[in-house]
């Protein structure tokens, strides 16, 4: 009962940032809609097109907050966001009269089915926000101060400098759909971050339905895999522990990405010319909307054609050598993950696949025979994905102004190789069907276990596992502000000087072989977003009672230490045994504030 | 087909419409709740557990001047602008209570300090009527005070890096992203 009242507070204290964005959702979704009906006409099923707009609803959003990024320079950010809004509602009852006057097929039991499960999604997400007092972990305050500096720009009727945004960051998409948000609605940024967030992933797992319906024909094991993504492992959706916000949002849209390919490819001989040009503008916009959300779809967009181009090569081999290029793959994907396995650096990539989701991905292995058996290209081109996905985080790149680099990285592979795995269970769920119907047909086995039973239990083992086991709340590793954290940084922006230099605890961030710089650690990473104080990280383990560590400080011209409420914060004991050095300013129970104090004067 | 789609459009209008209406009538009568005009039985005010009713007392704390910072938990935006009044003994303290900028259910009030330790009765009171809105009799524990010999240290010991002149560690002493912790 708690997670009910959790949501339905969630419901009740953000209603209006809510309704604004599942409206703008909506709005998206129908215009999306209508586009793509408009190419496709009755080749697809109404679930199919509901499914499919679910799934790229992001992308004419995204569109619109370019055309009010340009705006900027002429208009405020606020009025130049209702303007447009209003004009996107209206766009949108234009074309919904003139949708009435054309016929469409009816609606039958699956389209509200996928209706009911992209609410009950979105809704269940919501119990993450209950429990998050500011989005999770280090990521999350750039993207707030990202999201800061773009309404802080056009509200001055200016155009955004790149650098003043952030040296080191490029996934604007996300950002920028976030301060269209915050600049008609109102709503802080954080309270922005954290619904948006939760509506992207509860609109994350229904994405999958278009390519497994249009492939398998069957709704049931389409629908077995949108809850496969919903709730089969804890990865994509725990990525919002991570304040990955950029790289889920990417992840509908590959999906669409992927969904419109294969459509536009499939349907190449039957659609017109000029259809055929629109499908493929739509899908070069579609591709340039998701590297504007995260560069790195560019590497997985690469690796799924090459796995479909492959899996098309392979499908006309003999059967000989499909046999010997088949178990070929198979064995270096087993060699691969026994290889990553020895790498501790990526420890945790097959945590939610293995460690945490054994029933589930046991279960999707044993599909993936029927999937092999019946779908052959897909479920080959599954492989070779997964095989690709984990290839790719071990070659390396020289990116210029970043270094040598891989082509993905654990967390973003981590977050991806779901999509593989839920293809394949539900091709694989598709395939056992078809298979069993050869059986009944034959009278080998009995009416009982007819197509839909079989449907329902895989689905019914998936929700109880999820019952079981899924957690729809903020995971404790991954907080790193407590309640007194936001009181000491409301204390710092109302009792320290402006110019100040505040000392923050920091770790290494290391998602590849050689380390990436350093991340924050506890909420003295929020320090600068939201008071705009300067802070220098430093690793938490310091030992501050050194002289060596003092002169450092001093050195350094430092005016201040935080030490934070949670996460990996310095140890207070190391600066209370040095009171001449460290004088205590702000002392909560956990969360400490220090002025340095005693430095030389500088010469 | 075009008019069960007419009705579809209309039926879907008209239950966004009752929602939102559900949306408003809800947080209006939320808010009469925590209303300073209306007489209700007074909230009781206690420390904040893990499923806390609001308003609660998060914390109590001290800065360099020798104030007394008292956080609370409250519903947020709706919760009335309030400030706090704490007897001890037979006399009485006010306390200045303000929101964090960031998140509209931090509210802290700073005032003079007080003894650790002594039952002291709080009010939170509407600065808008003088309305009493949660009442609580407890003493304040887990106060950090600002004196050097007097801290609480909730944190274990550090690793030391004597004589070294501080830099970035070369291995990871904390996965970045971590999984969910068994």
């Amino acid at each position: 009962m708690n997670l009910f009242a959790d949501i339905f507070s969630v419901l009740t204290n953000h209603w209006q940032l809510i309704v604004s964005i599942v409206l703008i959702m909506l709005l998206s979704q129908f215009m999306l809609g209508f586009v793509l009906r408009k190419i496709f006409n009755e080749r697809l099923h109404t679930e199919e097109y509901f499914a499919l707009s679910s799934a790229g609803w992001i992308l004419p959003l995204s569109l619109t907050s370019v055309i009010w990024l340009a705006w900027g320079i002429i208009l405020p950010a606020r009025i130049g966001a209702a303007l447009l809004l209003i004009v996107l509602a209206a766009l949108a009852i234009v074309l919904f009269i003139q949708t009435r006057k054309e016929s469409v097929p009816g609606l039958n039991a699956v389209p509200w089915s996928l209706l009911t499960l992209l609410g009950a999604s979105i809704l269940l997400r919501f119990a993450f926000v209950s429990r998050a007092i500011v989005p999770l972990y280090f990521d999350s305050a750039q993207h707030y101060l990202i999201v800061n500096a773009l309404i802080r720009s056009l509200d001055s009727n200016e155009l955004p400098l790149w650098s003043t945004l952030t040296s080191s960051y490029y996934h604007i998409g996300f950002h920028l759909l976030a301060a269209l948000i915050v600049s008609f609605s109102g709503a802080s940024i954080n309270d922005v971050i954290l619904i948006l967030g939760q509506v992207v992933v509860g609109s994350i797992p229904l994405s999958i339905f278009p390519v497994i319906k249009q492939e398998t024909q069957s709704s049931a094991a389409a629908i077995f895999a949108v809850l496969l993504v919903a709730f089969g492992w804890y990865m994509p959706a725990y990525a919002v522990n991570w304040g990955k916000y950029p790289a889920l949002t990417s992840l509908p849209l590959i999906t669409f990405v992927i969904s419109l390919a294969y459509r536009t490819l499939t349907e190449t001989d039957t659609l017109s010319r000029g259809k055929s040009r629109g499908s493929m503008i739509l899908l070069g916009l579609s591709t340039l909307v998701t590297v504007l959300f995260h560069s790195r779809a560019v590497v997985v967009f690469g690796i799924v054609a090459l796995a479909w181009i492959l899996a098309a090569r392979w499908q006309r081999l003999s059967k000989l050598w499909g046999g010997v290029i088949f178990f070929t793959t198979l064995i270096a994907l087993v060699l691969i993950i026994l290889f990553i396995g020895t790498k501790e650096i990526f420890g945790l990539l097959f945590d939610p696949y293995w460690e945490k989701g054994l029933l589930v991905t046991t279960g999707v292995l044993f599909l993936a025979i029927f999937a092999q058996w019946r779908y052959p290209r897909l479920a080959f081109a599954s492989l070779l994905v997964i095989l690709l996905l984990l290839g790719a985080l071990l070659i390396p790149i020289q990116v210029p102004g970043y270094g040598m680099l891989t082509w993905l990285d654990r967390p973003f592979v981590e977050m991806m190789l779901y999509l593989p795995l839920s293809l394949l269970g539900g091709i694989g769920l598709a395939g056992l069907e078809k298979s069993l119907q050869g059986l009944t047909h034959t009278g080998t086995i009995k009416r009982f276990w007819r197509v839909p039973y079989l449907s329902l239990l895989f689905i019914g083992i998936l929700l109880a596992n999820a019952l079981a086991h899924y957690n729809l709340y903020p995971a404790g590793c991954c907080e790193i502000v407590g309640r007194d954290d936001l009181v000491a940084i409301d204390w710092v922006d109302k009792n320290l000087p402006a110019e100040t230099r505040i000392l923050i605890a920091s770790t290494e961030l290391r998602v590849l072989d050689t380390p990436q710089g350093a991340a924050g650690s506890d909420a003295g990473i929020w320090i600068t977003p939201l008071t705009g104080r300067k802070t220098i990280p430093w690793p938490f383990q310091s030992d501050f009672s050194q002289q060596a560590t003092y002169d450092w400080l001093c050195q350094m011209g430092l005016g201040y230490i935080y030490i934070g409420e949670i996460g990996a914060t310095f140890d207070n004991e190391s600066l209370s045994s040095q009171p001449d050095w460290y004088k205590v300013l702000l002392s909560m129970p956990r969360t400490k504030i220090y002025q340095l104090s005693g430095c030389p004067l500088p010469q | 087909m075009t008019q069960k789609r007419l009705i579809l459009g209309i039926s879907l209008v008209v239950l966004l419409f009752l929602a939102i209406a559900g949306f408003v009538f809800f947080r209006e009568w939320r808010r009469d709740q925590a209303s300073v005009n209306k007489r209700y039985p007074l909230q009781a005010l206690k420390y904040c557990s893990s499923s806390p009713v609001t308003p609660c007392v998060v914390s109590f704390s001290q800065d360099a001047n020798g104030n007394m910072l008292v956080s609370f938990l409250t519903d947020g935006a709706f919760y009335p602008d309030f400030y706090l009044k704490i007897t001890a003994g037979e006399r009485d303290h006010i306390y200045v209570c303000e929101k964090t900028n960031t998140l509209a259910t931090s509210v802290y009030c700073t005032g003079k300090a007080l003894p650790v330790g002594e039952v002291l009765q709080f009010y939170v009171i509407s600065v808008n009527g003088d309305v009493v809105l949660a009442q609580g009799n407890f003493p304040i524990i887990g106060i950090a005070l600002a004196g050097p010999d007097t801290f609480l240290s909730p944190t274990p010991g550090g690793i030391s890096t004597e004589g070294i002149t501080p830099e970035v560690t070369s291995s990871p002493s904390y996965p970045s992203y971590p999984g969910i912790t068994p």
